[in-house]
């Protein structure tokens, strides 16, 4: 097929070769526009299907006793409850937010602070790095640091085991977001700061972070969602447990998708409906931290 | 426009006459009377009566190896305003914040020869610059309040530097701040509101008033006015002239007119473009505003203020 | 006027060192710099923790690690017994990641050019906003959901379809299927790296000159032969480095795979057959595995941390030559 040399007018609703070829271009724009439409609900029916999936079957075998109460020792029959993965994994969450908020932050207001140090592009380079390592690899580091103990001191499976591989996973997360944040800072801020004979630390400390504490706070709490749906670290580390375990170290601790995970792999019908209920309540929880998170982000941004 | 200039110098003098003569009864002797000029000029008596807080001896500013501004030697005395002008390039902000060692921020940045404050080189190894920043305050150029209350926007660089003792005092020292920065009226009710909430101007005020609640003798300007509309403008303005009772103030400006408005002193600087198209700053004339407007020394000066560059 | 002030007192007040409380500055900065260092200090670590424990295993076996498809673990105590050979779990990886991007990547194209240049205001940030959310599901709750409803309801019908027409003349689309296999764990990765890849090539089509946008419809292009003539090619750059970056997070994900893939030690013929993916034999075999296994198993771990890594280095490198870092939450 040859084209004319000239582009045609697209809205030319003329006849002829030109208005053929206006005609096809047309017809192709329309199509590849349904292409793009296309894409763009099969991207969006998958969340859908999700949604709709987890909150029916979940609603459907969620109820007080499911909240409120520990796992039956049978998978097979039907009765007990989540309980005791709830409060594991609130447990372990707490732990490794304790551990990763502050070296992420405090890793970002280094690189920030002080970005002419010779050692910050290696920060920068390696906490890249490390969001991209494997969550069962973390877990497997934490089992021979830590459960197996390499170190010399062995604290077995259990929640502080889990929560340090959580944790782990964490940080990158909190210093990459708490890195963007602190940047925003406008340095008039800080002139006027210095320029008011203040230390650095004082600087930092009083001026800087305080402004910058919405966007930290946001920052913070969407890796939290994200370690609170953490599996895989947990099997190596915390392993598991049917009770309420309160006990940090020497003890496996349960978890929320830790059981999510093994009652879905049965065969058996009443785990699948637990499961499913357990996976609503997972996502309830991850999508509460991700919404409040999201609107303290929102709610202040660095004024001007 | 000259009447008002010549009455506010002669009221000056006035006032400088009744403390030169209390602290010349203070150290012993009888005052001669000074007399009352018929010209604008200032007689030299009363000059010699103000002592030199900053002086600046063979000050030059390189970043790295490249030297950015020629050797500088100004003195600027107590309750004065001095006005640093020129054109864009010429090294007037980075002249004015070697008098605070704000320069020290940039990392490439050093200044050879002396700044002395009271006689002391500030640039001495053993001085803290916080103590400079303390007592030599600064102005930027767009108003940049803390995201914090009008109250601790005013308190809190007097609070780090161990000014007020106790919620009775610190009180006292916000509200005099803010009185003397004239917003204390306008915002006494609403102290526990935000910074920003205030209009570009009131927050200038407002950093003015930050920067005097360190308790300084110095304040310096970088542009104050020109983020700020004409009227906001005047304000600080006529604040400035107020101010100057209390203050020392060195104003970079690149607004003549308002150097000839408000300032006692002023200096010209001038940009040189070397081959690579780098700038570098020297001081060309500093002398008396009145001079300087009408009858200036060097021809350089004489272009910029009439227009014929800059 | 009561304003303090000092013209009467010296300088004398100057500390003669300045070690007032710039200690306290040091202390800070010290204290800074050791939580940036302690990401090094653990990246360090993590590799040499776990090479050494499994140093045993990959001294007996050599490149046969590698290479090896017989994973028959032993249960020694103390020996390295067994016979390790992983290279069914690394193709499992690759081949379940491969047709991940398969699927994904084009799909974050389309949905990518829709959000930019076709979406209209009101529809653009609720949109961006529900594929994000897809972000935010947790791993199990995938694995569940492709476990018990999608797979079984959905992609069963599916597979058996493609197996017998295109399967006919592909060998690898052949059957015999089983719910539960290399393509099941594909397409349930594909939705999940999606986000991913769909906001950094968003990021990057963003990007594009209005200048040039402009001039293209000036010259009368229609909607399509810009988006193809102008958008598409600037944006290759970043697309491969989203591409990587979904390959990055496609390699590591360990549990949906695990509950999806199959559980099959073998390389299957077909991907319609089941297998095992490097995350997964060790997430599956880790709890009940004796000493030697269990170093074994984090010689895996340490093979699936060094591609991964490598890849997601070379992603991010090239998503930062093609404009700027990765940003957003999706993205991590």
């Amino acid at each position: 097929m040859s084209a004319p040399a000239r582009l045609a007018s697209t809205e030319a609703p003329s006849l002829g070769v030109f208005g053929r070829l206006a005609r096809r271009r047309k017809r192709r724009d329309r199509m590849m526009t349904a292409v793009l439409l296309v894409a763009v609900i099969l991207a969006l029916v998958p969340i859908i299907l999700i949604l709709i999936e987890v909150i029916r079957r979940g609603i459907g075998a969620m109820n007080w006793e499911f909240l409120t109460s520990t796992q039956i020792f049978s998978q097979r029959r039907e009765g007990g409850g989540y309980l005791n993965g709830l409060v594991g994994t609130l447990y372990m969450v707490t732990i490794a937010t304790l551990v990763a908020v502050p070296l992420g932050v405090g890793s970002a207001t280094y690189v920030v602070e002080y970005k002419d140090a010779r050692l910050v592009p290696f920060i920068q380079f390696f906490t890249d790095v490390m969001t991209g390592v494997p969550s069962i690899f973390i877990g497997l580091y934490i089992y021979t640091l830590l459960v197996q103990g390499n170190i010399g001191l062995s604290v077995g499976f259990s929640t502080l085991a889990g929560g340090l591989a959580l944790s782990l996973l964490m940080i990158p997360i909190v210093a990459r977001s708490s890195e963007e944040v602190l940047r925003l800072v406008p340095d008039d801020l800080r002139n006027a700061a210095y320029g008011l004979g203040a230390r650095r630390w004082q600087v930092v400390t009083q001026i800087v972070l305080p402004t910058a504490r919405s966007g930290l706070i946001t920052g913070s709490m969407l890796a939290i969602g994200r370690a609170a749906g953490e599996t895989a670290p947990l099997l190596l580390t915390a392993l598991g447990a049917f009770t309420v375990v309160p006990q940090l170290v020497n003890a496996p601790q349960s978890a929320l998708p830790l059981i999510i995970y093994n009652e879905a792999r049965g065969p058996f019908e009443a785990a699948h409906a637990r499961a499913w209920a357990g996976a609503l309540e997972l996502m309830l929880l991850v999508l509460l931290v991700t919404i409040v998170a999201r609107a303290i982000g929102r709610g202040t941004e660095i004024e001007q | 426009m000259s009447d008002t200039r010549e009455t506010e110098t002669a009221s000056r003098e006035i006032d400088l006459t009744n403390e030169a003569q209390s602290e010349a009864v203070a150290a012993g002797h009888d005052p001669s009377p000074a007399p009352i000029p018929t010209e604008p000029e200032r007689p030299a008596e009363v000059e010699t009566e103000r002592p030199v807080v900053i002086s600046t001896h063979d000050m030059e500013v390189f970043y790295g190896s490249f030297r950015a501004v020629e050797p500088v030697n100004m003195d600027f005395k107590a309750r004065e305003i001095t006005a640093l002008i020129g054109p864009s390039g010429c090294g007037k902000s980075t002249v004015l914040r070697c008098f605070n060692r704000m320069n020290d921020l940039i990392a490439t940045a050093r200044v050879n020869g002396e700044v002395r404050y009271h006689g002391e080189n500030i640039y001495d190894p053993s001085v803290d610059p916080v103590e400079i920043r303390r007592r030599v305050g600064m102005v930027f150029q767009k108003p940049n309040p803390f995201p914090k209350s009008i109250y601790e926007n005013v308190a809190w660089g007097a609070k780090i530097n161990g000014a007020a003792s106790g919620k009775a005092e610190m009180d006292e020292l916000v509200q005099n701040a803010l009185e003397n920065a004239a917003l204390w009226d306008e915002v006494k009710d609403k102290l526990g509101e935000s910074g920003y909430s205030l209009s570009g101007g009131q927050q200038q005020r407002l950093c003015i008033a930050r920067a005097i609640a360190t308790s300084p003798d110095v304040v310096l300007m970088d542009e104050p006015a020109s983020a700020l509309d004409p009227i906001a403008t005047l304000r600080i303005e006529e604040l400035m002239l107020e101010l100057k009772k209390s203050y020392s103030i060195i104003i970079v400006t690149h607004n003549m007119q308002q150097a000839a408005r408000v300032s006692d002193k002023t200096a010209f600087f001038n940009v040189k473009l070397d081959e690579d198209g780098m700038r570098t700053g020297r001081l060309v004339e500093y002398t008396d505003t009145d001079q300087l407007f009408t009858s200036p020394s060097e021809e350089e000066t004489e272009d910029y203020i009439t227009g014929r560059f800059g | 006027m009561t304003a303090a002030r000092d013209d009467d007192r010296p300088l004398a007040r100057l500390p003669l060192s300045s070690a007032r409380s710039s200690s306290a500055d040091r202390w800070f900065r010290w204290l800074l710099a050791a939580a940036g260092a302690s990401v090094l200090l653990i990246l360090a670590t993590m590799l040499i923790s776990t090479s050494i424990d499994s140093w045993p295993v990959f001294q007996k076996e050599g490149f046969g690690f590698m290479t090896g498809t017989t994973w028959d673990p032993g249960t020694s105590r103390t020996e390295v017994t067994g016979e390790y050979g992983a290279l069914s779990f690394i193709v499992g990886t690759l081949v379940t990641s491969g047709i991940a991007l398969v699927i994904a990547v084009p799909l974050a194209i389309g949905t990518a050019m829709y959000l930019t240049h076709v979406a209209s205001r009101r529809v653009k940030n609720p949109l961006t906003y529900a594929i994000e959310l897809l972000a935010a599901v947790p791993s199990v709750v995938y694995g569940l959901w492709g476990l018990l409803f999608f797979v079984p309801v959905v992609l069963r019908p599916a597979m058996d379809l493609i197996a017998q027409t295109l399967g006919s003349f592909i060998p690898f689309l052949a059957g015999p299927v089983v719910t539960y296999n290399y393509f099941a764990a594909g397409v349930v990765l594909s939705i999940m790296i999606l986000p991913i890849i769909t906001a950094v090539t968003r990021e990057v089509m963003a990007k594009t000159p209005d200048s040039e946008i402009q001039a293209a419809y000036g010259l009368g292009a229609t909607r399509w032969e810009m988006l193809r003539f102008i958008v598409l090619p600037r944006a290759r750059p970043g697309i491969i480095g989203a591409t990587m970056l979904g390959l990055g997070r496609a390699l590591g994900e360990t549990i949906a795979v695990a509950m999806l893939i199959g559980g099959s030690k073998q390389i299957p013929d077909t991907i319609f057959l089941g297998g095992q993916s490097m995350a997964g034999i060790i997430a599956v075999t880790f709890q009940e595995a004796a000493p030697e296994n269990v170093k074994a198993l984090i010689g895996v771990g340490v093979v699936l941390f060094v591609i991964t890594v490598f890849v997601n280095m070379v992603a991010r490198a090239i998503v930062m030559l093609t404009g700027g870092r990765v940003t957003g939450d999706a993205s991590i």
